[in-house]
């Protein structure tokens, strides 16, 4: 893909359905918007050896794209998968080799850049722009850092990344600028009750993932990554777990000197919520 | 044809008159169409022989009317129901409404003094003797109304709420007396339960809830602490026939959270159920449940009256689940203790002695850095009615599982108008047992609600309905086994009460804090709850033609 595809906003579906006029258009832009937004997460996985195991064992907690957006060598994914499995991953041997073999094949060094194939945090728009004057090339840089490291498979600024963590529209507000680089570096082992996840298998197998929103002894209210609402009856599910372990890896070794200076300044800068 | 039953039907419901006299009270259960006192009977059993919304056709339950509330509250309240017309109120306004359509007859207001602060303005209900409706209102008026007119009768002040007192219960009736007791909201005003004539609003007895030092048990507050005990009234008793005795439950010592002023002391009668004769107001028996309470544990429960075996012998009994998380078997004719056993998860007592005292557990007291405590200060259960079906014979109660805090005290000082808790701030408060928002995103260990259902004769849980958040819901039980509860996420539900399956459920768009009841009216069953601050009434699809 050679475009940068354009997610749709929650808001944006709910304002649209509550409009009834040239319905039509607009349920088909959706379908469009949907699909691509979903494809960017989901569906662009290459059809090799590990890939369902890495489906099943890894989107149990996190949005596959966590993963995808990240070049690593055989060594580092199995590191990574090692950490998985200290934070609950399942799967048997064989299975955690196959993953391992699956990322250090598809997503090694040698493949071609992660931001080019899934969609990269953009800046947010001007009425976004920071307070703070940043150069040009403190928030490229960080922005770059920010796309490198997939942290748009969970969190989310303006239009771009993900619905299953928090927002980092207004993280300058919110946390302090030691704060932030603190949970960079090593990110608290639970997430706030309101970032919870929750893990759902279907009685048909079907598995669902996404931000518990809400949920009451007869069903549960989430949003995926794409930012799909959805509700689950209860009684047509199989297991049901509301995870609070925190997904977010230490980024200690990963990002470090300028880069890390540059994305500390970068989200500090932003104090306004999205659009 | 069907024209001329109905015309037969209601030739039978005025023959009734609609006079409710004692003899009516008495024998509740065969009028099962009607809903006569806040618990149903003065049994408070809250089970009814109606069985037409049978396990089979309740998942076709529907709306059938809707009462809007002046309040903007949730609303606490169980309706009355005589021979077809509904008494229903909120702490400013009572009406009388067609029980089958819900359209107004009459409605009576009382302007609640605007200078009154009152933090929990809650009317749980209403009662009725003779044509005469009696409302206690939340700033300490008992009126008598006209139930044909809504005309006021008589208006008496029987609590002063400038000195801490609010009225919240819905008053029993019994013979020629209306009794009740104030509540005072951790205020130190020393409560009472009270009777009142019904003719003329006169006070015929009054029996103390904290005694005077020179009273019988008044040594159990230490030094002056007696002066300012609290021990309140916030839900309606029960009544027995055979005994003449009248059952209540109080509420907690002031200051709640530090005992420290009333200590040593058992500090009766807070926590206790108390057994006073109708007649004349002198206490018979009483027993504690929690003595020299910290954690905030009224007895505000319902007294269950039941007559079953108790070890192969028929005994007069008296079931309760406590706030403090126990469940109990009393004999009601002497106050004798028979059984008690957790339902919830506890850490306070270590154990009964022979004559139902509990051993408080070492290190499970209150502290200024705070104490963990099982369960929690909203406790196992809290003031929602409970049910027994003498078919299953089964209770059934709503309750608070895996729920625990950290109760801290600070130093109290009682003054006039001002609330006297003795509660302090946690150092450490855990939010990981409990978070903010919990309910949205909690997970099981963190605390749930649920309606449970235990045994009588051995305190074991028999099933149980979870649900994610916590509730404050009343109970129903009906012949045709089912169960109706509700709760804070919204339901209103029908369970099997044989499995505590879940039949069916209607999302209410707010809190259901209520009892529900049911009733009929020519010959449809009707089930009703207050959800939010409205009351909503639900039946069969097809209106079947009367028998």
């Amino acid at each position: 893909m050679n475009f940068i595809p354009k997610r749709v906003r929650v808001g944006d579906r709910l304002a649209m359905e509550q409009r009834h006029k040239a319905s039509h258009i607009v349920s088909f832009s959706m379908f469009i918007c949907l699909t691509l937004s979903t494809m960017a997460f989901g569906q662009a996985l290459p059809d090799e050896k590990g890939k369902a195991e890495f489906q099943r064992i890894c989107s149990n907690c996190h949005a596959v794209a966590m993963a995808t957006r990240l070049r690593n060598s055989e060594e580092a994914w199995k590191s990574v998968v090692n950490d998985m499995v200290s934070r609950g991953a399942q799967g048997s041997q064989e299975d955690l080799d196959n993953v391992v073999l699956y990322l250090s094949t598809n997503f090694g060094p040698s493949n071609s850049a992660a931001a080019s194939s899934a969609p990269v945090l953009l800046p947010p728009s001007a009425q976004t722009i920071p307070a703070i004057a940043l150069s040009l090339s403190v928030i490229s840089n960080a922005k770059r850092v920010i796309a490198q490291n997939g942290c748009g498979a969970c969190h989310r600024i303006g239009d771009e990344g993900s619905y299953i963590g928090p927002s980092l529209d207004n993280v300058g507000m919110r946390r302090k600028p030691d704060e932030i680089r603190a949970a960079i570096l090593s990110p608290q082992p639970k997430v706030q009750p309101e970032n919870r996840q929750v893990r759902l298998i279907q009685h048909d197998g079907k598995t669902g993932v996404g931000k518990i929103l809400n949920q009451d002894g007869y069903s549960v209210q989430m949003v995926d990554a794409a930012g799909q609402l959805a509700t689950y009856s209860k009684s047509g599910l199989r297991e049901f777990t509301i995870v609070d372990t925190n997904p977010m890896p230490s980024s200690g070794n990963k990002i470090t000197g300028q880069d890390l200076d540059d994305l500390v300044r970068y989200l500090s800068s932003l104090t306004e919520p999205g659009k | 044809m069907k024209r001329s039953l109905l015309a037969l039907l209601l030739l039978a419901c005025s023959s009734l008159s609609a006079q409710v006299t004692y003899d009516r009270m008495l024998h509740a259960n065969r009028e099962p169409q009607n809903w006569l006192t806040y618990g149903g009977d003065y049994a408070s059993q809250r089970y009814s022989t109606l069985s037409q919304i049978t396990k089979e056709n309740v998942g076709t339950l529907q709306l059938k009317w809707v009462h809007q509330f002046r309040t903007l509250q949730k609303v606490e309240n169980t309706p009355l129901v005589v021979d077809g017309i509904m008494y229903i109120g909120d702490t400013s306004q009572i009406s009388a409404v067609d029980a089958a359509t819900g359209r107004v007859y009459w409605s009576y207001s009382h302007t609640v003094d605007p200078r009154g602060v009152f933090v929990l303005p809650m009317l749980k209900g209403l009662a009725i003797s003779g044509n005469r409706l009696f409302w206690a209102t939340l700033d300490g008026h008992l009126i008598a109304v006209d139930a044909k007119n809504g005309h006021p009768l008589w208006d008496k002040i029987v609590a002063v709420w400038q000195k801490g007192y609010q009225l919240n219960v819905a008053p029993l009736v019994v013979k020629n007396k209306v009794i009740l007791g104030p509540a005072t909201n951790e205020e130190g005003a020393n409560c009472w339960v009270a009777a009142y004539d019904v003719e003329t609003g006169e006070e015929l007895w009054r029996f103390d809830t904290v005694p005077k030092p020179e009273q019988p048990n008044g040594s159990t507050w230490a030094g002056n602490s007696w002066i300012h005990g609290g021990s309140p009234i916030w839900v309606t008793g029960s009544y027995d026939p055979e005994t003449n005795l009248t059952y209540w439950g109080t509420g907690n010592p002031n200051p709640g959270w530090n005992g420290d002023v009333r200590s040593p002391g058992d500090n009766l009668y807070s926590d206790s159920v108390v057994a006073i004769d109708t007649d004349t107001g002198k206490l018979k028996w009483f027993y504690q449940f929690t003595p020299g309470d910290e954690f905030d544990w009224d007895s505000v429960q319902v007294p269950v009256l039941v007559n079953m075996d108790w070890k192969g012998k028929p005994r007069k009994l008296m079931l309760w689940a406590n706030r403090n998380g126990f469940f109990y078997v009393l004999d009601r004719t002497s106050g004798e203790f028979l059984h008690g056993s957790a339902f919830v998860k506890q850490n306070w007592n270590a154990g009964f002695d022979a004559k139902g005292r509990p051993t408080k557990a070492p290190g499970h007291v209150a502290t200024y850095e705070g104490t963990f405590i099982q369960p929690g200060v909203q406790g196992g259960t809290n003031w929602y009615s409970p049910s027994y079906s003498p078919r299953t014979g089964m209770f059934y109660v709503s309750s608070w599982q895996n729920y625990s805090a950290i109760s801290a005290k600070a130093d109290a000082m009682w003054k006039e108008g001002e609330r006297y808790t003795g509660v302090g701030k946690p150092k450490k408060p855990d939010w990981t047992r409990t978070p903010p928002n919990a309910p949205l995103f909690k997970k099981e260990s963190e605390g749930y609600g649920a309606v449970i259902a235990l045994d009588p004769k051995t305190g074991d849980k028999k099933w149980e309905f979870k649900m994610v958040d916590y509730t404050d819901a009343g109970v129903l039980s009906t012949a045709a086994d089912l169960v109706f509860s509700g709760g804070k996420e919204g339901n209103f539900f029908a369970l099997d009460a044989k499995t505590g399956e879940s039949l069916w459920k209607a999302g209410m768009g707010g809190t259901v804090a209520s009892g529900p009841m049911t009733y009929s009216v020519n010959g449809q069953q009707y089930v009703a709850v207050c959800a939010g601050s409205a009351l909503y009434v639900f039946g069969l699809p097809e209106l079947k033609a009367a028998k």
